[in-house]
């Protein structure tokens, strides 16, 4: 019982302070204390701890203060006057303004492509049609024990979203503040130095999707560096290639395109179409090239087929 | 001179008494953004960007609540602001426990310049300032600014509530919180 009435009376001991209580609630918080020699140590801290900050030293602006705020006054009238002029001349100085307006943000994107690489390829639900026809097993079991071989000893496979880790360690690069090793251990080199990932295509149609790829990897200087494993049981085509950050972008930006051109597949669906919803943006557009695809660091991929 | 005559006249076109407001209140400002932000350099900085404001947005104030409410307004504002963006570009907390906080040596050492303490007491007071203050920092700005402008500033629940907009509710919850955190975290020198 008495614990119930510590704690609601030293829940008022922050308005108790701060005389903020009306007659009624003082005078009980008075009785209670006068009986509680626990709450009254608390009452004593709260109001040592209230005292300190109040007595923190304070300290005054230094003795130019009128002038300097003098000063920003002038510099924002001056920019203000600079401005209404460059747009009230109707002569060179506008178009002179607004071309380089265009030119600085078309200089932006460019920036922005060269060092933050691009989105990560959506993962999306593929919604098969109707009557499924898988095409006939292919012989990959034997491919399949080459890969598991391949990949044993890898860690724990885990998406990447390479981008915002990039985005954010470059961007804060960019402002300069913070050094570069400390932005996730990469430094300004690594967008140019190659790195090895893994390339992972969930498609019905892995043949043609190996086609479709080793064309898109040519067109962007991608080695690839392992034999494609093309496993029909979970429908992954898989291979391991190497090219820089900086390319990757571009590798993306391709199967991308890739993915959102509309054909009709000849092999297997005739004039079948798949339906794909894309997630993130909302658009709902009609692709047969039901690629899902994943490109992931090396070292953290691990084959799950196994499983 | 009343605050809301130093306006009109300002408006009317007399610039000293826009002279006038900022020598009556740059002390407030100034220390305020001092504590918000714990730096003196930023608190110069976003003081001066204060008064600035001040001055171009002086025409739209209405005289509904109190010039001094107005001014506190736009100085919390300003300090969150500057909050966010060092943050944001810090990477760490502005204040971390390793760092003595910053400058606030330097305020100390201003603070006993003229005086002649023992030299005993004056390393106390100084550290005894230096933990209150690091308390004050490891405060999240929220509770800060109640914490601030209660105890510093010495604002009614009201007035306070007016300033954040937020209700009086809400002002003695975040007040009671934040005194029991700095209860535990000062709990050594109390």
């Amino acid at each position: 019982m008495d614990d119930c009435n510590c704690k609601i009376i030293q829940d008022l001991f922050s308005e108790y302070i701060d005389n903020e209580l009306n007659e009624e609630q003082s005078r009980l918080v008075r009785e209670h204390l006068s009986s509680c020699e626990v709450c009254r140590n608390e009452l004593d801290k709260l109001y040592k701890v209230s005292f300190l900050v109040k007595n923190l030293k304070e300290d005054a602006p230094p003795s130019d203060f009128l002038d300097r705020v003098h000063k920003r006054i002038e510099q924002r009238r001056s920019l203000e006057r600079f401005l209404k002029d460059l747009f009230s001349n109707q002569n060179i100085k506008v178009p002179v303004a607004l071309s380089l307006m265009v030119l600085l943000i078309f200089m932006v994107f460019k920036v922005r492509e060269l060092y933050f690489p691009g989105q990560t390829i959506k993962t999306t639900q593929v919604v098969p049609p109707q009557g499924d026809s898988r095409k006939p097993i292919s012989s990959s079991q034997e491919k399949l024990l080459y890969m598991s071989e391949l990949y044993k000893g890898a860690t724990s496979y885990t998406e990447k979203t390479e981008s915002s880790s990039y985005e954010q360690g470059l961007s804060e690069k960019m402002k300069g503040l913070v050094p570069q090793h400390e932005i996730y251990g990469k430094t300004e080199g690594d967008i140019l130095e190659e790195k090895e990932y893994v390339l992972i295509i969930n498609t019905h149609d892995t043949k043609s999707a190996l086609e479709k790829i080793k064309d898109i990897l040519k067109e962007t200087d991608t080695k690839i560096i392992s034999l494609p494993v093309e496993d029909s049981k979970t429908n992954r085509l898989i291979l391991r290639i190497k090219l820089s950050p900086q390319k990757l972008a571009l590798l993306k930006n391709k199967i991308n395109e890739e993915r959102k051109s509309a054909y009709t597949s000849n092999t297997m669906f005739e004039t079948e179409h798949y339906y794909k919803e894309n997630v993130e943006d909302g658009i709902f557009y009609t692709a047969p090239l039901d690629w899902d695809v994943q490109i992931v660091e090396n070292a953290s991929y691990t084959d799950n087929t196994s499983q | 001179m009343e605050d809301n005559e130093l306006i009109d006249k300002f408006l009317a076109g007399d610039k000293s008494s826009f002279d006038a407001l900022v020598s009556k209140y740059q002390g407030l400002v100034f220390n305020l953004c001092l504590k918000m932000l714990g730096n003196y350099e930023e608190a110069l900085d976003v003081a001066q960007d204060i008064f600035l404001k001040v001055y171009e947005s002086l025409k739209f104030f209405q005289g509904k609540a109190k010039f001094s409410t107005y001014l506190y307004r736009i100085t919390i504002n300003f300090c969150r602001n500057r909050l966010r963006a060092l943050n944001r570009y810090r990477k760490k907390a502005v204040f971390s426990i390793d760092d003595p906080v910053e400058t606030e040596d330097g305020l100390i050492e201003r603070e006993f310049a003229d005086k002649n303490p023992t030299p005993r007491e004056s390393w106390e007071e100084k550290e005894r300032q230096k933990a209150v203050l690091l308390a004050l920092n490891s405060l999240s700005p929220e509770y800060k600014e109640v914490i601030i402008l209660k105890e510093i500033e010495g604002l009614k629940y009201e007035e306070i509530a007016s300033i954040l907009n937020i209700s009086v509710g809400t002002v003695k919850s975040r007040l009671s919180r934040a005194r029991d955190i700095l209860k535990n975290v000062l709990k050594d020198i109390i």
